[in-house]
């Protein structure tokens, strides 16, 4: 047997690194922290400095907006995150989940493991994490920039807030996955996803239902720093726990009976 | 630590436990304590949520047994022989469909039935294929014939709509190698074979990867990755990834065929060399490679199983045709023959090659030369054309 090279005493290639590689050496991972960051700061920003920017650019038109509130920052950052955020959130996400999209590909990996649902639970495990860090980062900006330029926000709010948002994208990531079990290419699968996703908020505006959805999530961050209790999403919280668990046992159960 | 075919590094499992450790505790401390910012049962939803991942990941990771691993465990349990293999039957010949083998070797892998429709089309008809432990399986037939649709059923990429596959290992002990290889191509080669590895046979040092690559002519480019590989290094790599889990059985669909004239020698010598120590089933168009490194053959064309056994078999089928080659033109010497009691066909294939089937070799050796002189027709080679591609063509005609 040959002597040891530098590779062999590397450590040895799993179903995470591989995800992890993805992430980091495709540059994905720049495209989640990039939007999330730069939400952050125009979200700050722009709630600092409306009123002079209306005031530059409004022209012979007087608008006087209110003084800008340290939750304004938030509210920019959500509104943008939901749009823009989830956005990129589903089209890194297709790229790790639609485990079919090049059939060559595929049957490299799943000739080599008992079930494709060990190739699912990485991509989705890793994605979600990587997605969760790129919200707390553009929080954080938010929070930091909102602290220094307008005044401070509570803590607590804040990082429950935060953290149901990420309840929220890993709802989002299992409907990726699972709209990828129906569907062949990463743009069909970024499009049924955005699809489903939009549709949540259509529905939300019953009043009834609007508590039970997992979009409701996406924008608690900013109900509890104003003041909303946190019980007002437990039942939205318990609603996205389980529909991440049906969808990703759907998404499993499509990649094990799909032929390539 | 390995855990569901995956290797879960120690530390994150002792972060999942103290995680899980550090929720309880801070529960209890929560009941016990007073709060700022939220209130008690607001922190408590933080504590459990936070931790809610980690028990999940503890449970799949540790706590659930995979079906096909059960199934595999079940399998090993059974007995030495293993696998998901039943006793291969003596296989029966149909109406217009090869028998198997004439050997009474252990079979690595067998189908019964085996049927495959795309809707209307009817890919796969009812098929029995046999292949005896230990031999390289010449897989041949034009394109479109079923080559791919058969591999992939035995591989497990597709589902037969009639019939059994029966293999002598379990699934994962398959190589498998599909005609046009892809790896991510951000990864290098020594990361696409040492994931193979990994998946296929974690137990095999990782020395093997960089083993494997040399072995298939890959040395030079270990580290670089695989984006820029051309067609042929792809399938050197595939080959590389097929064979570094050491298996029993290896599936090759067209290995050769995007290799240059090096290459495919390269890969037949490899192939050549697995001869009675693996189970190759090779699938190819190129009948010259099958012919160079094949024990049995078997011929489908049109989904159905033309002809199966051994290659020495196929080839005597066809000691009755030759191929005479003569100087242009040679309509004359063609109108000849075909006049002769004992020529069944003649027919000029290309300028000068005419192509001769005969029922008694004896008078043809005997005739042609007096036919080619009266014809005025120069002679450039004159040979019995006991080749598999004329056996191939009798067979697909």
């Amino acid at each position: 047997m040959s002597a040891p090279t530098a590779t062999d005493r590397r450590p040895p290639m799993t179903l995470w690194r591989l995800e992890r590689a993805r992430l980091v050496r495709t540059h994905r991972w720049l495209l989640l922290a990039g939007v999330y960051a730069s939400l952050g700061v125009l979200g700050a920003l722009g709630a600092r400095y409306l009123n002079e920017i209306i005031e530059r650019f409004g022209g012979e038109v007087t608008i006087v907006a209110p003084e800008p509130q340290p939750v304004d920052g938030l509210i920019q950052f959500v509104s943008n995150g939901a749009q823009l955020g989830i956005l990129a959130v589903v089209v890194v996400a297709a790229g790790a989940l639609s485990l079919d999209a090049k059939p060559e590909l595929s049957a490299f990996l799943r000739t080599k493991v008992s079930s494709p649902v060990v190739l699912l639970l990485p991509a989705y495990v890793v994605t979600l994490l990587g997605s969760a860090v790129a919200l707390a980062l553009g929080t954080a900006v938010t929070w930091v920039l909102t602290e220094s330029l307008i005044g401070a926000l509570s803590a607590g709010p804040v990082l429950l807030g935060t953290l149901l948002g990420a309840v929220f994208l890993a709802f989002a990531l299992a409907v990726v996955a699972a709209v990828a079990g129906f569907t062949r290419s990463q743009t069909a699968t970024v499009l049924g996803a955005l699809g489903a996703l939009l549709l949540l908020p259509a529905v939300g505006v019953v009043d009834a239902v609007a508590v039970w959805l997992p979009s409701r999530l996406a924008t608690a961050v900013v109900a509890l720093t104003e003041g909303q209790p946190a019980g007002e999403f437990l039942r939205a919280t318990l609603v996205s726990l389980a529909a991440t668990a049906a969808l990703l046992a759907l998404a499993a159960r499509r990649l094990s009976r799909r032929e390539l | 630590m390995d855990i569901l075919g995956e290797e879960v590094p120690v530390a994150v499992l002792v972060l999942g436990a103290l995680a899980l450790l550090g929720m309880l505790a801070a529960l209890v401390d929560l009941a016990r304590s007073d709060v700022r910012q939220l209130p008690k049962w607001a922190w408590a939803l933080i504590i459990v949520l936070v931790s809610f991942p980690i028990g999940a990941l503890l449970y799949i990771v540790l706590g659930r047994v995979p079906r096909g691993q059960a199934r595999a465990a079940l399998d090993e349990a059974a007995g030495p022989s293993g696998g998901t293999a039943t006793e291969a039957p003596a296989l029966r010949p149909r109406e217009g469909q090869a028998a198997a083998p004439a050997e009474t070797r252990e079979l690595a892998v067998a189908t019964r039935d085996l049927g495959k429709a795309y809707g209307e089309t009817v890919a796969l008809d009812a098929v029995d294929l046999a292949v005896p432990r230990g031999v390289i399986y010449g897989l041949i037939g034009p394109n479109g014939a079923g080559k791919t649709t058969m591999l992939s059923i035995l591989a497990g990429l597709r589902r037969p709509t009639s019939g059994h596959v029966d293999l002598a290992v379990p699934r994962t002990s398959l190589g498998v190698l599909v005609d046009t290889p892809q790896f991510e191509p951000w990864l290098t080669a020594w990361e696409v074979v040492d994931l193979a590895r990994h998946l296929t046979a974690p137990d095999l040092p990782q020395a093997r990867a960089g083993e494997v690559l040399e072995e298939v002519g890959l040395g030079e480019v270990v580290e670089r990755r695989v984006g820029g590989f051309s067609r042929g290094m792809l399938q050197r790599l595939g080959l590389a990834a097929c064979l570094v889990g050491d298996p029993e059985v290896l599936l090759l669909d067209e290995p050769s065929s995007a290799l240059d004239p090096s290459g495919r020698r390269e890969v037949l010598d490899l192939v050549g060399r697995l001869a009675h120590t693996k189970t190759v089933v090779l699938s190819t168009h190129i009948l010259s490679d099958v012919q160079q490194v094949a024990d049995v053959v078997g011929v489908i064309d049109h989904g159905r199983l033309r002809f199966q056994g051994p290659l020495t078999d196929l080839l005597a089928r066809t000691s009755s045709v030759y191929a005479l080659q003569v100087r242009p033109p040679a309509d004359g010497l063609v109108a000849a023959l075909a006049r002769q009691p004992w020529v069944e066909d003649a027919g000029e294939q290309a300028p000068g090659r005419i192509r001769l089937v005969v029922s008694d070799a004896t008078a043809a050796e005997g005739a042609i030369p007096q036919l080619l002189a009266e014809a005025g027709t120069h002679l450039v080679a004159f040979n019995p054309a006991t080749d598999l591609e004329t056996a191939f063509l009798e067979l697909t005609a």
